[in-house]
């Protein structure tokens, strides 16, 4: 094989290489880092946790509530951006992209204790749902704004001069182009609010706990063999989300 | 159909368009000063005019697209000022077609008598399609269409909602060369077909020119000359006019097409002639343009339809034409 054939593999190997091992040891019966044989003993422990069972159902509900607003609003946010080529507007947008996300985190948190001033409420999964809201928009505009780029301005004009008036255009011509785009950017949404930990850690209340948080608590406290066979579950599950979604993007 | 008499005049046609002394103001420019002009009914009517000659600002207008800042916009009698795109009697064939991409040839030509609620559309739909020759490929996508078969579609989907007005926007400039022709042919004989009024917006003087039935030569805004393809070719108003129809040899004020130019080593004896220096011979096939400049600098060509005809770079020439020949402009 020539040099860059090998500098490829070596960097794939790098890639994937630690997942691999992770998969491969969630398998092992020894609960130390030496193969001893096979067993699904973590897989059954991991589905009878109580706590992994309740912070997995925090997690997958707060996702999708995140997802489904996060996507709506971010959807009409990028519509809007076109229509009025605002383009101030739209850097501004992809600013929360690059703010470190303990920053966004630590300004979550500071914004919501001083809303708790002038409400009556607490932490909890509504601080979370909301805080996976704001930092989840701007990637959905950024993955429906590249949609809209490449879509033709007439096309509303288009829909108009046959008779439609402006909502039917929007609703018949443009929401229907954009579905691909708006697929990818949920499904982008939904994998950015599922593993999230720093801004997740600071904004959830005692009963919001999140499957990030149970699986970095557990880590901490040393190699675990159940810890590998979440992670392997949720990788290959996220795996074929993103092979989905990338269909999507393609059509 | 448009029935033309004698140069120009299309007697007995009622008006379908009129536009009176329109204006739209841009931060920049003034892109439409004052037109004003009548569009028989069942006219091929193109405007004509180089880019950011306003042409395009009263397609919008006239489609809804843009308010106009001062002037009307009739249309058979009724105003359009203030209508909805979707209020107005017009439709559209869009430069780039504007088919939508998630639906078939034939729900893209159905789109329109839907939203009007007409439920027993199948027969327009077919028809349309197949007026344009696409019966066969009505399933198809967008995506799976030829660009000829594209802008087909979108002149079937304009036509279906049997317009009082079609508009074209430089609906052949996204076409290669080749196909261009035959679309246009095949668009001349729709349109005399089924005898709508056609607004053709244009830069390209040899589609205006090869399809209209009256031409608006327009200029900064403004209108330089209306008239017949001949007459504007053949009688331009203006400078401009002439230079932007064809290409035009200036003798001082006196303008002489490249063909109606005559070229000889000796010009025949009873003409008068203008010496001129070859400075090159371009062939070109069908014919040959040889470029000659004269003693006080000017350039002059003449096309010559004998292709066996050369001249040497150098040689002494003499250019002529007939006095009737010349194109007599104001400024």
């Amino acid at each position: 094989m020539r040099p860059l054939t090998w500098f490829a593999v070596g960097i794939y190997a790098f890639l994937h290489v630690p997942l691999l091992i992770l998969c491969a040891f969630s398998f092992n019966s020894s609960r130390f880092t030496i193969w001893e044989g096979f067993s699904l003993e973590w897989y059954r422990q991991m589905f009878t946790d109580a706590q992994l069972g309740e912070a997995a159902r925090n997690s997958l509900l707060i996702a999708a509530a995140s997802t489904v607003l996060a996507t709506v609003i971010g959807t009409l946010c990028s519509y809007g951006l076109w229509k009025k080529q605002a383009k101030w507007l739209s850097g501004s947008l992809y600013l929360s992209l690059v703010t470190p996300e303990i920053i966004s985190g630590i300004s979550l948190l500071a914004f919501f204790q001083w809303a708790f001033r002038h409400w009556q409420f607490q932490l909890g999964m509504h601080t979370v749902i909301l805080a996976h809201v704001a930092f989840s928009i701007s990637y959905v505009v950024l993955v429906v704004m590249a949609r809209l780029r490449t879509a033709e301005p007439a096309l509303e004009e288009a829909a108009l001069d046959l008779g439609a008036n402006e909502w039917q255009a929007f609703w018949l011509v443009t929401l229907p182009m954009l579905r691909p785009g708006i697929m990818a950017a949920a499904l982008l949404a939904f994998t950015v609010s599922f593993d999230d930990y720093v801004i997740t850690s600071l904004v959830a209340g005692v009963d919001s706990e999140t499957l990030p948080m149970v699986l970095y608590a557990m880590a901490r406290r040393g190699a675990n063999p159940v810890v590998s066979a979440i992670s392997a579950l949720i990788f290959v599950g996220f795996g074929a989300l993103i092979l989905i979604s990338e269909r999507l993007q393609k059509t | 159909m448009a029935i033309i008499f004698g140069e120009g005049n299309l007697l007995g046609m009622a008006t379908a368009l009129e536009l009176k002394a329109l204006v739209k103001q841009f931060p920049t420019a003034r892109v439409v000063d004052g037109i004003s002009l009548n569009i028989p009914k069942g006219c091929f009517y193109s405007l004509l005019g180089p880019s950011g000659c306003g042409k395009t600002t009263i397609f919008r207008m006239i489609a809804g697209f843009s308010e106009p800042d001062e002037g009307e916009i009739i249309l058979n009698g009724r105003r359009l000022n203030g209508l909805r795109p979707y209020e107005r009697p017009v439709t559209t064939v869009f430069q780039s077609y504007a088919l939508f991409p998630h639906l078939t040839a034939y729900e893209n030509v159905a789109f329109g008598l839907r939203r009007r609620g007409e439920t027993n559309f199948d027969k327009k739909v077919r028809d349309s399609l197949a007026m344009v020759g696409l019966a066969e490929k009505a399933e198809r996508f967008p995506a799976n269409l030829s660009g000829g078969e594209k802008q087909r579609t979108a002149l079937a989907r304009a036509l279906v909602l049997e317009p009082e007005l079609l508009l074209l926007d430089e609906p052949l400039s996204a076409l290669d060369p080749a196909l261009r022709k035959r679309v246009r042919l095949e668009l001349k004989q729709i349109q005399q077909r089924i005898g709508i009024t056609f607004v053709f917006i244009t830069h390209d003087q040899e589609e205006a020119l090869s399809l209209s039935d009256r031409i608006a030569v327009m200029n900064k805004g403004k209108i330089e000359q209306i008239g017949t393809p001949r007459e504007i070719y053949l009688q331009p108003a203006t400078r401009f006019v002439a230079g932007f129809l064809g290409a035009v040899n200036w003798i001082g004020p006196v303008g002489v097409r490249p063909e109606w130019t005559r070229i000889g080593r000796t010009a025949p004896g009873d003409v008068e002639s203008v010496a001129a220096t070859v400075e090159t011979a371009v062939f070109l096939g069908d014919s040959v343009h040889v470029h000659a400049k004269t003693a006080d600098g000017a350039v002059i060509t003449a096309q010559v339809h004998d292709s066996a005809v050369d001249y040497e770079n150098g040689e002494q020439v003499r250019l002529w034409w007939d006095k009737s020949d010349e194109l007599r402009v104001s400024q």
